[in-house]
């Protein structure tokens, strides 16, 4: 589990990224970052890893402060960042040398997974197009089972069929005892995985919830006579719309790009909303 | 939770070796490849281990900037600094590195090199005099191992104090070092001209200078390193990625 209180953090005092954060993200969950550009959802994930250290409030990663960087707290948690660079070795050499910090790391798993996304485990890293050392690296990430799996912009150089590998490796990964947080730009590429949104903005936390919640509190799509619109916007479809879902039988499909540019547009509504 | 462990030091030594690899052998490469063709241009033993010796002092910047690489590059910072070993292990792996694997590294290479020469010159007692030179004068020299200890922690607290631009802090560090001993020269120059000579103000006969004050200076000479190992420490703890 992973909790902020009143989490802030700025590289200077002319540059302030996140504001009073207060956020729990419990397991068993596959969890959606999302925001502006510039408004903190990688510096967010480095202050999870204790990459970085919190300018006020606080941080806990199972109970633990992660800059304190206890390194039995540390194996248990992942990142993969939105860029980085590996190695001039094999993934299999760089597994060898790597796992052993990782007590529940399954080779075969990630020989498994590299298959699933057409890589070569024994072909090294820096032969490897960008795409590929992504795929590479997801592939050993997985396989290193651990509890909490922080992935940045994870679909940013997958083709379009990796892609779809990739939500289904995920989708397996998750269970009572695992997390997952992604932070991403592209919703649509990991819209059917999400199971809560948060959604950060200037002033903190615009959002925080399920999308059982969510759906069971909004409609989202063309906008009937009577209907409360908390947002709309003129599409090629037609004009789409976010609205008050006062009949709970009725849901409909979660647009998570409707909800983030309501959650921008009117953040008061969706703050009252969901903070009842 | 235990907070400490040696056993994840050596898998951080090993994981970090790997990954350093080629960046490790360029840099053997010259250390071993420099003296070696002077020596056998000049076909001098000697000359290639003096040489030798020599790098001994840059090589040590080198070590220490490759010690903390991952920790600075932008591509490999991330995944570096996730890797699960808490501070106390990854300054353990500074002090193993810098203090026992370089100084090994760097004597083995030196007895190959003048081993190979010899061999080209067919030079035996050349080569039995420089093993001699390489165990008890030159490379085992305890003043030549603390000194370069000496400068090794010093780059490394560089390089984990430098934010951006290392070239510019090994600039900075260079022209505080000369700007230092430029101050010392001025002020014993300036007592001098004053009428006070430094060498006559305190007399110190040579009996206690080998008893006393040696020792002391010794002791101190020799704990520099460690204490700016434990001032990298402190800096590794309240800093971290925040460059």
């Amino acid at each position: 589990m992973i909790t902020t209180n009143s989490l802030s953090f700025g590289y200077s005092s002319s540059h302030k990224v996140l504001t009073n954060i207060s956020l729990s993200l419990e397991n068993g969950h596959i969890h959606g970052l999302l925001g502006c550009n510039g408004i903190g959802k990688t510096t967010l994930l480095k202050l999870i890893c204790g990459i970085m250290r919190p300018q006020h409030g606080e941080v806990r990663v199972c109970s633990v402060d992660p800059f304190k960087r206890n390194a039995e707290m540390m194996r248990e948690l992942m990142i993969i960042p939105e860029e980085f660079d590996l190695p001039n070795i094999s993934l299999e050499r760089y597994a060898d040398v790597t796992s052993p910090f990782y007590p529940r790391f399954n080779k075969g798993a990630m020989l498994e997974y590299c298959q699933e996304f057409h890589v070569n485990p024994a072909e090294r890293l820096h032969s490897m197009s960008m795409g590929q050392r992504k795929k590479a690296y997801i592939a050993f990430a997985l396989a290193c089972n651990v509890k909490i799996l922080l992935l940045d912009e994870p679909t940013n150089g997958l083709d379009i069929p990796s892609k779809s590998t990739f939500r289904r490796l995920l989708a397996g990964y998750v269970n009572d005892d695992r997390m997952v947080v992604i932070s991403t730009h592209q919703v649509a590429d990991v819209e059917q995985l999400l199971d809560n949104i948060i959604i950060l903005d200037e002033q903190g936390v615009a959002l925080n919830a399920t999308t059982s919640e969510i759906c069971r509190k909004l409609k989202f799509g063309r906008a009937n006579e009577g209907d409360k619109v908390i947002y709309s916007e003129r599409t090629i479809q037609g004009d789409m719309a976010v609205v008050y879902n006062e009949n709970d039988d009725d849901e409909t499909p979660l647009s998570i790009e409707l909800l983030f540019n309501a959650a921008n547009a009117n953040r008061h509504a969706i703050a009252a909303i969901f903070n009842k | 939770m235990r907070s400490f462990s040696l056993g994840r030091v050596l898998q951080y030594t090993r994981y970090h070796y790997t990954v350093q690899q080629s960046k490790y052998m360029t840099r053997l490469l010259i250390l071993a490849g420099l003296p070696l063709l002077i020596g056998v241009l000049d076909s001098s033993v000697m000359g290639a281990v003096e040489l030798m010796s020599f790098l001994y002092f840059f090589a040590s910047f080198g070590f220490a900037s490759l010690s903390v690489y991952p920790m600075r590059d932008r591509g490999l910072r991330v995944l570096d600094m996730a890797v699960p070993v808490s501070n106390c292990e990854r300054m353990t792996f500074f002090l193993f590195n810098l203090g026992v694997i370089y100084p090994l590294v760097v004597h083995v290479l030196g007895i190959v090199v003048a081993l190979f020469i010899s061999l080209l010159d067919s030079d035996v007692s050349s080569l039995v005099q420089t093993m001699a030179m390489v165990f008890d004068n030159g490379f085992g020299d305890w003043w030549l191992y603390v000194t370069c200890q000496l400068f090794a922690s010093g780059a490394l607290l560089i390089n984990l104090l430098a934010r951006r631009n290392l070239f510019v802090a090994y600039l900075i560090a260079f022209f505080s070092f000369i700007a230092l001993f430029s101050c010392v020269g001025w002020a014993l120059g300036t007592m001098s001209e004053m009428g006070i000579i430094h060498d006559n103000m305190i007399y110190i006969s040579p009996q206690m200078f080998e008893d006393v004050i040696e020792p002391i200076i010794k002791w101190v000479y020799s704990l520099l390193p460690a204490t700016i190992y434990a001032v990298c420490y402190a800096v590794l703890r309240k800093r971290q990625l925040k460059w």
